[in-house]
């Protein structure tokens, strides 16, 4: 069910996304640093499913708040003018790795498990 | 939470997010257009962007205001018929200084060069005084409407008409009679003849109804006072 709903969002999104107006380019460097801030939620929610420490409501916040907290910084650092957008996208970027890495070291450890269980079966079924 | 909470959660976050991406591309992609590429340098490229930005805001407010006050004006003569003859003496003068969209009857030539220079300003001028002279009422060259003061000025290889840049291929749209402005342009030696004879593409179309966007510059007088 969860994949599903994962599926339709994205297949609607892409169709709102297709037939939107564009958006005005001073605010594309803002809605950039959104996405980038809502990626490195959804990064970090796989990992937790992962550590099993998964929790909807810190998601769900954590997806909206990180961006729009990265977008307001953005914008006072225009006004001050600092780049702080490149600190954010240097923190998210960062933490999408380190995440990224851990998804991936599990799923390559759970696959080399499934195939060594797999041969000691046939070792096991061969002495039988 | 319940599983179906989640899968609505779900479903709404990736929707925001997709959707966003693709935004994201297109409004990028929209921006890289070939004029802009030739900007090397970022901090100008911005700048102009910007500016581009504003500008589009303001005409936008320019157009909504100009529809209010059209509304203001409908609303005031409404119940006076003094007022109503004045309005209809103030769009008369419009429409005639080319301060209004207008349609009619008239040809649409299309001309295609690769060559920008002297020349090329020259042989537009000729075409406009030969409409003019066929009692072309409304003229324009790509979008640019041409009012009283309009000139067409030729400056290194960039052709300018109201002071904005127009660019081949050239659509000179003229409102007046059909027959005639058609009968002076494609004449046997008329200007139409001239420019395939020396390998310019050119064609002209006639229509029905042909629209003529009004003038969107400012008019200034500053020498020019009437006498009441």
């Amino acid at each position: 069910m969860i994949i599903i709903a994962i599926v339709v969002g994205c297949i609607l999104g892409a169709i709102i996304g297709m037939y939107a107006p564009i958006i005005p380019y001073t605010y594309s460097g803002y809605l950039a640093i959104g996405i980038m801030a809502a990626l490195d939620t959804v990064f970090g929610g796989i990992t937790s499913i992962i550590k099993k420490n998964f929790d909807m409501k810190i998601f769900v916040s954590g997806f909206f708040g990180n961006a729009i907290l990265a977008i307001v910084l953005t914008y006072l650092g225009e006004k001050l003018n600092v780049d702080i957008y490149l600190a954010a996208i240097f923190v998210f970027v960062s933490r999408m790795f380190n995440n990224l890495g851990f998804i991936r070291r599990y799923y390559i450890e759970k696959l080399i498990e499934k195939k060594e269980n797999k041969k000691s079966k046939k070792k096991s079924i061969d002495k039988v | 939470m319940s599983k179906r909470k989640i899968a609505v959660i779900l479903t709404i976050m990736c929707l925001i997010i997709v959707s966003a991406i693709l935004i994201q591309i297109r409004t990028i992609e929209s921006i890289n257009s070939p004029v802009l590429k030739i900007i090397a340098n970022d901090n100008l490229r911005v700048e102009v962007l910007k500016w581009k930005d504003r500008y589009d805001k303001t005409t936008t407010n320019l157009e909504k205001i100009e529809r209010k006050l059209e509304k203001v004006r409908q609303k005031a003569t409404k119940n006076d018929e003094s007022f109503k003859s004045k309005e209809q003496t103030i769009k008369k003068y419009n429409t005639i200084l080319g301060l209004t969209d207008v349609n009619g009857e008239g040809v649409t030539i299309n001309i295609s060069t690769k060559q920008l220079d002297e020349s090329t300003k020259d042989y537009l001028d000729n075409i406009i005084n030969e409409l003019k002279n066929a009692g072309a009422e409304s003229i324009s060259i790509n979008n640019q409407r041409l009012i009283w003061d309009s000139v067409i000025f030729c400056d290194g290889n960039v052709i300018k008409v109201n002071l904005e840049k127009i660019e081949s291929p050239f659509i000179i749209k003229a409102i007046g009679d059909t027959r005639l402005l058609y009968g002076a342009l494609v004449r046997p030696g008329g200007y139409i003849e001239l420019l395939n004879s020396n390998g310019i593409k050119a064609e002209v179309e006639k229509s029905t109804n042909i629209q003529i966007q009004k003038y969107n510059g400012l008019i200034n007088l500053e020498h020019l006072k009437s006498i009441t």
